[in-house]
């Protein structure tokens, strides 16, 4: 950040940056997928040292593992994209000067959608609508929305008045002025909502096993119970992978994203 | 609490002369269990999370307290592995523990075709090494079941475990289990291979608890659940017979460590007659009164001893 750009307000340059530049700039980058690996290295060697046994046979294997993992990323990709699109407009929208008096509202369901006991309602939800993804991805999207929501709202919130006025000032409308100034410099302050967002969903997907949703649950709860350290290990493990990945893959985001020079 | 009284007297008299006409081997027992004395004796009790582990431990708390000896009661320690490591390090003096669990789970063994007491030797044979005592277990055996509504018995006329996959037609057949059913060799895949059931059948995979209710409720036709559950009659499920000898044995029987053991004979005494007394009917019907009715486990503990003459 050393070199500050002109601020130039047409969208398309704004957002472009060349990936070797961000990496450059930016080693820390590198930091997590290299980490990513060492876990999976150490992952892979010790079931390449552990001889299984007939328990551990039936979850230890590429296919059971593949169809986990392809159920955990569905589940939690599924609740991460319905909680963006809830909260990122609704966050929005709460913030524009007529519906102000609506986001302590917001800020309240919002809190209690994460204080619910994730077991607890899921479990509810599922005698209710039926046993499946959906009940899963539904009870965890309720439960992620906040950090998100919250993120949206105080971004926009601690843009300085000033800056909206004088934009309004050069002849912007305020559609223009949400888009053009107000959005750019809330960027950071969401992105950094929406990371905790897919960590949180990653994490939390861990339970879609309770409700016939699959997931990398169906390796740690047996694990646990059968005294299988293995088998918990390696659902725990890969978790981790998947939550890192995705919370790298947002930070690239978070990068390309990010508004310079404003 | 007149009614009450007089019910469990009236309760405790039917079972007393049940117990003394019927079970001659166990009458003896009872006379000494009735006399003795744990004066002296000072235990931690634990016990699994769940219902039927925290009902039998008050049972020997109950009893204990009953014959003047002293009890601080841990009952309800998440999980299998965490009480079995309390009692092994002697954080706790004893607890249930079923035989099928032992064999699989601490001692790693895959072979589950053993009969109850078979597998009650051998179990306790292996777990001399670790320091760890067995009493006598229970006649009940609180195993592996599957439960499907009554009303979908009487349409199809099930019986037996068989019925279930010739009888209902496949369109219609959802099974529910739970996780470590679906993954252990013992649970599912080779009920599967015993009871030749279509690969194409639907399958859930939900908690444990949530199965009872969507059994009844139709969201899965057959539902995973543990023999002596009390939400079984409750929710007006029924078990039907297993006609292909397949599940393990799950009987309970209380462990000790060894020191523990050396230190109480008289404990160990008092204690042994107590499993045979606890037949799957009893069991169902004290975890249901938990469970379902909603008494306190201390409570019911209490007075089932005193309907059987133990206190």
């Amino acid at each position: 950040m050393a070199k500050v750009k002109q601020p130039n307000l047409t969208a398309g340059s704004m957002y472009s940056q060349s990936a070797r530049l961000i990496f450059k700039r930016n080693r820390s980058l590198l930091v997590q997928p290299i980490l990513i690996l060492i876990i999976l290295g150490i992952m892979l060697t010790y079931i390449h040292n552990h001889k299984l046994d007939i328990i551990e046979k039936v979850t230890i294997n590429s296919k059971f593992i593949f169809k986990a993992i392809e159920d955990h990323l569905v589940l939690s990709f599924s609740a991460a994209a319905i909680i963006l699109l809830i909260a990122i407009p609704g966050g929005i929208l709460i913030t524009r000067p007529r519906m102000k008096k609506f986001t302590p509202i917001a800020l309240a369901l919002a809190n209690v959608g994460q204080a619910f006991p994730v077991v607890g309602l899921l479990i509810l939800a599922g005698i209710q609508f039926g046993f499946g993804k959906p009940v899963a991805i539904g009870t965890f999207a309720a439960f992620g929305t906040l950090p998100i929501l919250r993120n949206t709202i105080v971004g926009l919130q601690e843009i300085d008045p000033f800056i909206v006025e004088s934009a309004m000032g050069m002849g912007m409308t305020p559609g223009q002025a949400l888009r053009r100034i107000e959005l750019p410099l809330a960027v950071p302050v969401i992105l950094a909502g929406v990371r905790t967002t897919l960590i949180l969903t990653v994490g939390v997907a861990t339970l879609g096993v309770f409700v016939n949703g699959g997931g990398l649950g169906m390796l740690i709860i047996p694990g646990l119970k059968l005294n299988r350290q293995i088998v918990l290990l390696v659902g725990g493990m890969l978790t981790i992978i998947v939550a890192f990945t995705m919370d790298w893959l947002a930070r690239l985001a978070e990068e390309f994203l990010r508004p310079r020079g404003i | 609490m007149q009614v009450k009284r007089i019910k469990a007297v009236a309760l405790a008299t039917a079972a007393v002369v049940a117990v003394m006409t019927s079970v001659t081997a166990v009458a003896p027992a009872n006379a000494a269990g009735s006399k003795t004395s744990l004066a002296g004796v000072n235990v931690v009790i634990g016990s699994k999370d769940f219902t039927e582990s925290i009902v039998l431990s008050k049972i020997v708390k109950q009893y204990i307290l009953a014959h003047g000896g002293k009890v601080t009661d841990k009952t309800n320690i998440k999980g299998s592995v965490t009480t079995r490591d309390a009692m092994t390090k002697g954080q706790i003096a004893l607890y249930w523990e079923y035989t099928g669990t032992a064999w699989l789970v601490y001692q790693k063994q895959t072979d589950t075709t053993l009969d109850p007491n078979t597998l009650y030797t051998k179990v306790v044979a292996a777990d001399k090494a670790n320091k760890v005592t067995w009493l006598p277990m229970t006649s009940f055996n609180d195993t592996y079941a599957w439960a499907i509504t009554k009303a979908e018995a009487t349409k199809y006329g099930i019986k037996t475990y068989s019925d279930m996959v010739t009888k209902i037609p496949a369109a219609e057949r959802t099974w529910c289990v739970e996780s470590e059913f679906a993954s252990r060799p013992d649970g599912f895949a080779g009920f599967k291979t015993a009871y030749q059931v279509p690969s194409t059948d639907v399958v859930k995979t939900l908690d444990t608890g949530a199965i009872y209710a969507a059994t009844q409720q139709g969201q899965c036709t057959i539902g995973e659940v543990f023999a002596t559950d009390g939400r079984i009659g409750a929710l007006g499920l029924m078990v039907p017979k297993e006609d292909v000898h397949y599940f393990p044995a799950y009987n309970a029987a209380i462990t000790m460590g060894d020191a523990i053991a050396k230190k109480y004979p008289q404990l160990v005494k008092a204690l042994t007659p107590i499993s045979a007394l606890i037949s799957n009917q009893t069991m169902a019907t004290l975890n249901a009164r938990v469970d379902v009715l909603g008494e306190d486990a201390d409570t019911v503990a209490k007075s089932w001893l005193a309907s059987v003459g133990l206190i």
